[in-house]
C-alpha cells in the first residue's frame, strides 16, 4: 500500500470505530486526548565515532598491507578512503505524542497512540543516511507506520478493549509485555524492538516502552478463582527493526548490505501465538507461558548479492567463457566497485570480530556459494580448509587487490525468521522480616525460559543456522528502603540474566573475543550479564535521581545517571549521561563508542 | 427556641470532668446513640452552646458568617491548627452553616441501618482486631458508634471507608506551590470494594473473601506522563498484616508486585497525599499503635453544606493564599463532640510521620480533621475532608433510593514545604469515569491485576 495513504487509513478506521460504537445505544462516549512534545537530543563526551558506519571506520585513512601485495612485490600499503567526519552530537530529534482514549460504554473502550519523531539530521555524516525507511511493510517498520528518511508517524496502539466480568479482550494494534524482570528479556519474548530512535540508550527507567514493535492482534484473558488468569494472544508478526547504515545508532557494519525485503515478504502474514497463566498462592506470584513466533531479531546469512557490478559501474565485464565475471560474481555475496566496502583482510577480520562473527571461516561461504569457490579455485586460490587466518588472508587480500582482484567488497547478507518455541515460567517471592531490615518486603523474581533448537545467526554467517537449546534465566531482588526520614524510600534493583548461548541481543557467544589478529573468535562458554537501578526521589517527587547500570561479567558496562525535573504539570527535564566500554569479549563493546549527554525537554498538555 | 438551661462552660467542664475520669460515652446531656436509635435526632443529647455557633459564640458569630481572619479568634478552639493557620494567616474563609442534628443526613442509608442493627455485636479479639461476638469479621455497620478507646474509635473510621459496599471516586486534584500558583494537575480514580463488613445484598461477606478486608485501586488518568499508572492494594482483614500492592506502570507496560511498606510518599510528584492519609485510616490499623484519647470538644467540622449540586462537576470555586487558589470554599458547621485520637506509627520504623491527631465526630464516627506530626513533634500536614448529603434543594444524586452521602473534597497542606493538593470528588473525570456507589461489578472492572493491565496505556 502506498506509505501515503497508510496513516490517513488507519485514522480513519479509528474514527470509523468511533462512530459505529457511538450509536444511540451507548452514548456515553468519552474522550481523552493528551499528548506530548519533546525535544531529544544526545551529545557526545568523546570523539569517538561510530565505528560501524563509513564515518567512523576505524581504517579510514590507514595504510595496511596487502599480504598478496607482499607476495607478488607489488606495492603493499592500501588506503581506505578517508570518510571520517567528527560530530557533536548523536541525536537531536523531536517527538511528538497523541493519546487517545475513547469510552464507548461501562464493557467498551479504546486507545490510539500517534507518535511523530523527526531527526533532524545535524550529523556530519557519510552519504544521505536514510534514518526511519526500512524495508518490511512497505517502506517502513510496521503497518500503521508512514515513514520518511527523516521522520516517522506511527500508531502504536490502535485498540479496543472489550471486558465483561472476568473475561477481556484487546483487539488491534498493541505491544504486548510480559515477565516481571526489567531491561532483560526473559518472559518478555511476544515483540521485538524498533532500534532506529535512540537504540535501547534513552532513559533506562522507561525500559523498552518506546522500542516494543507493536503488531496487529488479538490479545484476551480470563481470570478464574479470583487470582488465576489465564491469557493468550494471536499476534501478526512483525521484526526487529535496526538502526539503518551510517545513522548515528547503527550496529551493523555499513560495509554489509542488508537485503530485508524479500526475506521479510516471506513471512509478513505469519502470526505469533502465545499463552500464559498467572496466579498468586500466597505470597507466591507464578507464571507459566507458551510461545510460538517468528524470532523477530532474526538469523543473518550471506546472500547472493544480485548485482553486476561491472555494468553498475559501467565498467567492460570481463568474459569467462559463456559467464561474466560480473555475472559470476552476482552469484556471491560480493558487490564490488562502490567504494564502501571492506579493503583489506585487516579491516575484514576487525570488523568480524566487532559483530561477533568467525571472519576467518572463509570455507562455509566457498561451501554455500559454488561461483565463490569457482572464482576463488579460478584464481588459484585455496577452496578447502579456509578456516584460520593465514588462508582466509590470502584469499581476501587476493580479491581486495585493485591491482590483482577486485578492489573493496560490499558484503550482502539477509535477515530470515525461523520460528520457535519458547517455554517458560516466572515467580515472584516476598520476604517479610523485621521492619526496617535488609529482608522486610524484598521482592525475589526468577524467570526461566527454554527455547528448544533456537535458530542463532552462524557466524561464518552460513546459510544453515547454527542450532542450540538455549535456556535464558534472571533472577531479581527488589527492594525499596527509607534510609531517612526526610527522603522518600529508594527503590534499588539487583537482576542477574544467565544465557546459555547468546547474548542481550541474541548474538552467540561463539563469536565472541575475535580481533584482527584473533580469528576464529575464542567464545564464549555462556552470557551474564548483572543490572543494578537505583531510583531516589525527591520529598515532593518534583525530582528523581536515578542511576543504571548494566554490567557484564567479561568486563563491558553500560553506566547511566540521570535526573528527572518535573517543575510543574506541563514541563518535565530529563537529562543523564551514558557512559559505556567494553571490547569484542563482550556485549557492551558494540556501543563502547558512545558515550553521551542526553536531555529531554518535554512539554505535556 | 430552646431554653438555656445550663451556663456557657457547661459542656467544656463536662468534656474535662470525662477525659479526668476516662469516661467515654458520648452525648453530654445525655447518651448520645440511644438518641440516635430512638429518633436520628442529636438535639437532645447537647446543650445549646454546642448545637450553635451564635451561642458558642455568644453571638459574636452567626450561621452564615464567613470566618476570617477578623472573627477567627472567636473559633480558635473550633479549628485545627493548621485550619486556624489558615484563616488567620493565608486568606482562608471558611462559611458557616446550621449544626446537623439528623444524623441520616450524616450517613449512607444502608450504613447507618446496619449501625443500629448491630449494635453491640463487635468486640476486639487478642490480636486486636474487630470481630463479632462469635469471632467472625465484622458484619458492617460502625463496630463501636460509641467507643470506649482509641482503638475502638480507628476500627470505625478502618473498617468501611467510604461507608459503601463500594465506592468509586472520580478525582481531580490541583496542587499549589508555595508561591501560590497552581503548579501540577491530575485527574485520578479510586476504586474501593469492602469483601466483609458489607451492608447491601449479599452481605456481610463476598464469597471466598471472607480473610480480607478490601480491594481499592488507584489510577490515574491525566496529564500524559501519569496516565495509566495504576496501584491495586488488597487489604487483608488482620489489621496486623501489610496489604498486597500491585502496580502498572506505564513504561514497563505490565502489571508487577511492589512493596508495601513505603506509605508515606507522594504517589506523583508534587501531591502532598500519601497512601497512608487515605480516610485519616490508610494504614492497617494495627501496623500502628499507641492509640490515645487525648480529647473531647466541640469542632468545626466540614459535614454540611458542601455538595456543588449538578453543572458543576463538583467542582468548587477557590480564594486565599498568595494568589487567590490555595483554598477550596468550604462550609462547615459546629460539630457538638469529637473525639480527639492520636497514634504513632509503630510499625514504620523510619517513617517520616511521629504521630497523627485526628478529630472524629461523635455523630457518625467519621473524622473531621487530621494533623500529622514529623518526629521531631513538629507539625507538618493537615488532612482537612468535606463531606455533604449531595442533595442541594431539588438537585439529587442518588445512592440507590436515597441522596448520596460520601466526601465531598480535601484539602492536604504540607505546612513545611507550604504545598497544598486540594482535590474534588468529582463527577466525572477525563477517561469517562464518573463517581458512584455499590456499583455492580465493580471488582471485575477496577480491582483486578486484569483491570490494571487493561486500563494501563
Amino acid at each position: 500500500m502506498n506509505r501515503a495513504r497508510r496513516l490517513p487509513l488507519a485514522v480513519h478506521a479509528a474514527a470509523l470505530a468511533v462512530a459505529v460504537a457511538g450509536s444511540p445505544a451507548i452514548l456515553a462516549l468519552d474522550l481523552n486526548v493528551s499528548g506530548l512534545i519533546r525535544q531529544e537530543m544526545a551529545y557526545k563526551l568523546t570523539g569517538d565515532e561510530n565505528p560501524f558506519n563509513q564515518h567512523g571506520n576505524v581504517y579510514n585513512g590507514k595504510t595496511v598491507d596487502n599480504y598478496v601485495h607482499t607476495l607478488f612485490g607489488l606495492p603493499p600499503g592500501i588506503t581506505r578512503p578517508d570518510y571520517s567526519e567528527s560530530n557533536d552530537w548523536n541525536l537531536q530529534a523531536t517527538r511528538a505524542e497523541l493519546d487517545i482514549q475513547a469510552t464507548f460504554s461501562e464493557t467498551l473502550t479504546g486507545a490510539m497512540k500517534v507518535r511523530a519523531f523527526h531527526d533532524w539530521g545535524v550529523y556530519d555524516d557519510y552519504g544521505d543516511p536514510n534514518f526511519f525507511e526500512v524495508p518490511l511493510r512497505g517502506d517502513c517498520g510496521t503497518r500503521l507506520e508512514v515513514c520518511g528518511d527523516d521522520y516517522m508517524i506511527d500508531l502504536p496502539s490502535l485498540y479496543l478493549d472489550y471486558t465483561n466480568g472476568g473475561f477481556w479482550l484487546r483487539a488491534g494494534n498493541q505491544q504486548i509485555a510480559w515477565g516481571e524482570s526489567i531491561f532483560f528479556r526473559v518472559l518478555d519474548v511476544p515483540n521485538g524492538l524498533d532500534l532506529r530512535r535512540h537504540n535501547i540508550l534513552d532513559w533506562a527507567s522507561e525500559e523498552y516502552a518506546d522500542e516494543r514493535v507493536p503488531g496487529l492482534g488479538v490479545r484476551g484473558s480470563y481470570r478464574f478463582r479470583n487470582n488465576w488468569e489465564l491469557e493468550g494472544f494471536a499476534q501478526e508478526f512483525n521484526a526487529s527493526i535496526y538502526s539503518n547504515e551510517n545513522t548515528p545508532y547503527n550496529i551493523v557494519g555499513a560495509q554489509f548490505v542488508r537485503q530485508e525485503e524479500e526475506t521479510f515478504d516471506r513471512v509478513d502474514d505469519e502470526w505469533n501465538f502465545g499463552a500464559r497463566l498467572r496466579g498468586q498462592i500466597g505470597e507466591l506470584g507464578l507464571q507459566f507461558i507458551a510461545v510460538s513466533r517468528r524470532n523477530p531479531d532474526g538469523v543473518w546469512r550471506w546472500t547472493t548479492s544480485k548485482v553486476n557490478s561491472f555494468t553498475q559501474a559501467g565498467l567492460p565485464d570481463p568474459d569467462l567463457g559463456g559467464v561474466t565475471l560480473g555475472q559470476m560474481l552476482a552469484q556471491t555475496p560480493y558487490e564490488a566497485f562502490t567504494g564502501q566496502g571492506v579493503f583489506t583482510a585487516r579491516e575484514w577480520f576487525e570488523y568480524a570480530g566487532l559483530t561477533r562473527l568467525d571472519g576467518a571461516n572463509l570455507q562455509r561461504q566457498l561451501d554455500d556459494f559454488p561461483a565463490a569457490k569457482a572464482l576463488t579455485a579460478g584464481n588459484g586460490l585455496p577452496t578447502s580448509g579456509v578456516v584460520d587466518i593465514p588462508t582466509s588472508t590470502l584469499v581476501l587480500d587476493a580479491f581486495f587487490s585493485p591491482m590483482l582482484g577486485l578492489g573493496d567488497l560490499r558484503g550482502h547478507i539477509e535477515r530470515t525468521y525461523p520460528r520457535e518455541h519458547i517455554f517458560g515460567f516466572g515467580m515472584n517471592y516476598m520476604f517479610y522480616g523485621e521492619p526496617d531490615t535488609l529482608l522486610d518486603q524484598l521482592i525475589v523474581r526468577f524467570e526461566a525460559t527454554v527455547t528448544p533448537d533456537k535458530k542463532f545467526t552462524n557466524i561464518a554467517l552460513g546459510q544453515d543456522p547454527t542450532k542450540e537449546t538455549e535456556w535464558a534465566t534472571s533472577l531479581v531482588f527488589e527492594k525499596n528502603h527509607r534510609f531517612t526520614e526526610r527522603f522518600p524510600a529508594t527503590y534499588m534493583v539487583l537482576q542477574w540474566l544467565h544465557r546459555s548461548e547468546a547474548d542481550l541481543f541474541g548474538r552467540l557467544v561463539s563469536g565472541y573475543d575475535a580481533s584482527a589478529t584473533v580469528s576464529p573468535p575464542r567464545g564464549r562458554d555462556h552470557y551474564d550479564a548483572f543490572a543494578l537501578a537505583l531510583q531516589q526521589p525527591s520529598p515532593t517527587l518534583a525530582w528523581r535521581f536515578d542511576l543504571a547500570v548494566l554490567y557484564d561479567a567479561e568486563g563491558g558496562y553500560l553506566i547511566q545517571p540521570g535526573v528527572r525535573w518535573k517543575p510543574s504539570k506541563s514541563y518535565t527535564v530529563e537529562l543523564y549521561a551514558n557512559f559505556l566500554d567494553g571490547d569484542n569479549g563482550d556485549a557492551m563493546g558494540t556501543v563502547a563508542w558512545g558515550d553521551e549527554l542526553g536531555l529531554r525537554l518535554g512539554y505535556q498538555f | 427556641m430552646r431554653i438555656r438551661k445550663y451556663d456557657f462552660d457547661y459542656s467544656r467542664r463536662v468534656f474535662l470532668d470525662r477525659m479526668g475520669k476516662g469516661v467515654m460515652a458520648a452525648g453530654v446531656l445525655s447518651p448520645l446513640w440511644p438518641l440516635i436509635a430512638h429518633a436520628g435526632d442529636v438535639t437532645r443529647a447537647y446543650p445549646e452552646e454546642l448545637l450553635s455557633i451564635e451561642a458558642y459564640t455568644r453571638g459574636k458569630i452567626r450561621t452564615g458568617d464567613l470566618i476570617t481572619a477578623d472573627n477567627v479568634e472567636h473559633v480558635k478552639d473550633l479549628l485545627d491548627p493548621v485550619a486556624y493557620m489558615h484563616v488567620s494567616q493565608m486568606g482562608r474563609q471558611i462559611r458557616i452553616v446550621p449544626t446537623t442534628t439528623d444524623v441520616t443526613r450524616m450517613f449512607p442509608k444502608k450504613y447507618l441501618a446496619a449501625t443500629l442493627s448491630n449494635q453491640g455485636k463487635a468486640m476486639l479479639d487478642a490480636d486486636g482486631n474487630v470481630v463479632t461476638k462469635e469471632g467472625k469479621p465484622w458484619i458492617g455497620g460502625n463496630p463501636f458508634p460509641d467507643p470506649q478507646n482509641g482503638v475502638e474509635a480507628f476500627s470505625n473510621l478502618t473498617l468501611s471507608w467510604g461507608r459503601h459496599d463500594n465506592s468509586f471516586y472520580a478525582v481531580r486534584d490541583w496542587d499549589i506551590g508555595p508561591d501560590g500558583e497552581l503548579q501540577y494537575q491530575y485527574d485520578f480514580c479510586w476504586a474501593e470494594q469492602n469483601t466483609t463488613a458489607l451492608v447491601g445484598d449479599g452481605g456481610p461477606y463476598l464469597a471466598g473473601h471472607e480473610d480480607k478486608l478490601r480491594f481499592q485501586s488507584v489510577w490515574f488518568t491525566y496529564p500524559n506522563d501519569s496516565k495509566g499508572t495504576s496501584f491495586l492494594n488488597t487489604w487483608y482483614y488482620d489489621q496486623r498484616k501489610f496489604p498486597d500492592l500491585f502496580g502498572y506502570l506505564p513504561a514497563f507496560k505490565r502489571v508487577r508486585r511492589f512493596p508495601t511498606n513505603q506509605r508515606f510518599e507522594p504517589l506523583v510528584p508534587g501531591m502532598t497525599l500519601f497512601l497512608s492519609d487515605a480516610w485519616a485510616a490508610g494504614d492497617p490499623m494495627l501496623t500502628w499503635g499507641n492509640y490515645k484519647v487525648v480529647g473531647r470538644q466541640p469542632m468545626l467540622g466540614a459535614v454540611s453544606g458542601n455538595w456543588m449540586g449538578s453543572g458543576t462537576n463538583w467542582e468548587r470555586p477557590v480564594h486565599g493564599g498568595p494568589k487567590g487558589k490555595t483554598f477550596f470554599e468550604t462550609s462547615m458547621e459546629l460539630v457538638p463532640e469529637v473525639i480527639v485520637v492520636e497514634s504513632e506509627p509503630v510499625g514504620y520504623p523510619r517513617a517520616p510521620v511521629g504521630k497523627k491527631r485526628v478529630w472524629i465526630d461523635t455523630r457518625n464516627m467519621m473524622y473531621v480533621a487530621y494533623v500529622t506530626y514529623d518526629r521531631r513533634g513538629e507539625l507538618w500536614k493537615s488532612f482537612e475532608p468535606g463531606y455533604d448529603l449531595f442533595e442541594k434543594g431539588d438537585d439529587r444524586f442518588m445512592d440507590g433510593d436515597a441522596p448520596a452521602w460520601s466526601w465531598t473534597h480535601v484539602q492536604c497542606h504540607d505546612v513545611q514545604f507550604n504545598r497544598m493538593s486540594r482535590f474534588v470528588q468529582a463527577e466525572g473525570v477525563r477517561g469517562g469515569f464518573r463517581s458512584g456507589y455499590d456499583v455492580p461489578g465493580m471488582f471485575d472492572k477496577y480491582l483486578t491485576m486484569q483491570s490494571l493491565l487493561r486500563m494501563g496505556t
